[in-house]
């Protein structure tokens, strides 16, 4: 006869399908997952205590070096969280050039976070299909920012480089390119019966606990929760932007989500490019003493800058609230409770995007 | 041989975690609502918490700030979801139990002062234990 045994399950803090180190450990009755925790701690970078008594000059550097996926909204939040404390103005052209490239890295991640899913479910060629499309998004970013991951691209007052008009060329035939793939990969994902299987129905992570976990970005609009940050961002409203909203609440929502704000991402950069201006791209302004809180909208959701400064502009002190420490606690306390099999836990894991540079700050 | 770095001991880590200003609000806040000390409240959490959940912990007393225990003022000054829900911390029944006497109580008449206090004493001797 079968036999149903009680299992711990460890996963991590090494496993293929993760990017980083972390560790699940999972209680099961066979292969039915009763409560699971997650521990961190392997690659803790104590990046707050380093930036605190430098000049805001360091500490913008350090800010992106928090995580190599997401980099660009961490250098966004941080410059504009200064800017607001120092009441520092941007011309049309640079804000409306932020959002470019701000765009451009949601591409990259959210083209990047399907992947890992993907080669999670082990539909491998969808995989390698999705990471080949993000190159395309990689080489966009280098070539207006001069860099792929680090790119220190906005400054307090504005940007660092113009947009020439023969990279804006260039940029609309990329995005047109990207558009095209992207529709074609979605319904290769959205057609998949095996991907339906894996993917429709598991992990589920209910409205009621999304809002308990304070779960944030795809992971929580997935959920049916319409909350987007860009919709409090003035250059944002200028472009009309609504939310990508899925209430299934399961790993195939959460996937769909990161498939249409995609989409949605060159819909907006290609609004930008109709509405630049021409003009300067940076304004004056210098940094000043006071202290200020900021949220912006990263690829994984909400990011909040606490940011305290002196009269030299220096970091007296700063606290970085990242979203992937709502996602992951939402998905190890929530979304793996009830998942029937052990092969899920890991796709769900994945599907809530998880990061844990960001996380360990 | 050597330990596995999974297995060693992660209270450093998860005092590191608890050593941030954010999450030392927390602890404080927390502390403040049930008289408690605060390293006592950052201990419970350290033994009671998987590391994650230590991360959450100001967005999850935010929100309980915003929405938690928005029913009934009883429950809102007891803190019942907060120390079972948002930062669970004690067993949801035994909050529910301490909760329930404390409304009772109000209801026979006791003053309602008298009732919380009792009711706080009541939560941070269970919290000790």
């Amino acid at each position: 006869m079968k036999k149903v045994v009680d299992v711990s399950l460890p996963i991590g803090p090494l496993h293929p399908c993760f990017k980083e180190p972390a560790r699940i450990k999972c209680e099961t009755r066979g292969e039915f997952v009763l409560s699971a925790e997650v521990e961190l701690g392997y690659v803790k970078k104590g990046i707050e205590r380093i930036m605190r008594g430098r000049p805001w000059q360091e500490v913008m550097f350090l800010a992106e070096r928090i995580c190599g996926i997401c980099s660009v909204i961490h250098n966004m939040t941080f410059i504009e969280t200064v800017e607001q404390l120092s009441d520092i103005a941007v011309p049309d052209r640079a804000a409306l050039l932020r959002v470019v490239v701000n765009e451009l890295d949601r591409i990259q991640s959210h083209v990047l976070a399907n992947f890992s899913y993907c080669y999670t479910i082990e539909h491998e060629t969808l995989a390698m299909y999705l990471l080949n499309l993000r190159e395309t998004a990689m080489d966009m970013l280098e070539l207006i920012t001069g860099a792929r991951v680090t790119c220190a691209y906005m400054i307090p007052g504005g940007v660092r480089f113009d947009l020439r008009p023969e990279d804006r060329q260039t940029l609309e035939r990329s995005l047109t390119h990207i558009d095209t793939e992207i529709a074609r990969f979605t319904a290769m994902f959205k057609n998949g019966p095996l991907i339906g299987l894996r993917s429709r129905g598991i992990g589920i992570l209910t409205r009621e606990a999304a809002l308990e976990a304070h779960a944030v970005g795809p992971t929580a609009r997935a959920s049916g929760i319409a909350e987007d940050m860009r919709l409090r961002h003035p250059t944002y409203r200028k472009l009309g932007f609504e939310p990508v909203v899925y209430t299934e609440g399961d790993n195939y929502a959460r996937i769909m989500v990161r498939f249409d704000e995609v989409r949605q991402s060159i819909r907006l950069i290609q609004t930008c490019l109709e509405m630049l201006p021409e003009g300067l791209i940076r304004g004056g302004g210098s940094v000043v003493a006071g202290e200020a809180t900021y949220v912006g909208e990263a690829p994984r959701g909400e990011l909040t800058y606490f940011v305290k400064t002196d009269d030299y502009g220096r970091i007296v002190d700063i606290s970085v609230q990242t979203p992937s420490i709502m996602n992951i606690e939402a998905c190890a306390h929530y979304m793996l409770t009830g998942v029937t099999s052990a092969a899920d836990v890991t796709s769900t894991f994945i599907s809530a995007d998880p990061c844990v540079a960001c996380t360990e700050r | 041989m050597g330990d596995f770095l999974y297995e060693k001991d992660l209270r450093m880590m998860q005092y590191n975690i608890l050593t941030s200003a954010r999450h030392n609000g927390v602890a404080a806040a927390i502390a403040g609502h049930y008289g408690l000390k605060k390293q006592e409240v950052l201990r419970m959490m350290m033994e009671r918490m998987d590391m994650i959940l230590l991360e959450n912990l100001p967005a999850r007393y935010e929100v309980w700030q915003a929405t938690g225990d928005a029913g009934d003022e009883t429950e809102r000054k007891l803190g019942c979801e907060l120390i079972s829900r948002y930062v669970p911390l004690a067993d949801p029944q035994a909050i529910d139990r301490i909760c329930a006497d404390a409304k009772e109580r109000i209801r026979k008449g006791t003053p309602k002062d008298e009732a919380l206090s009792e009711g706080l004493q009541n939560i941070r001797e269970m919290l000790r234990t």
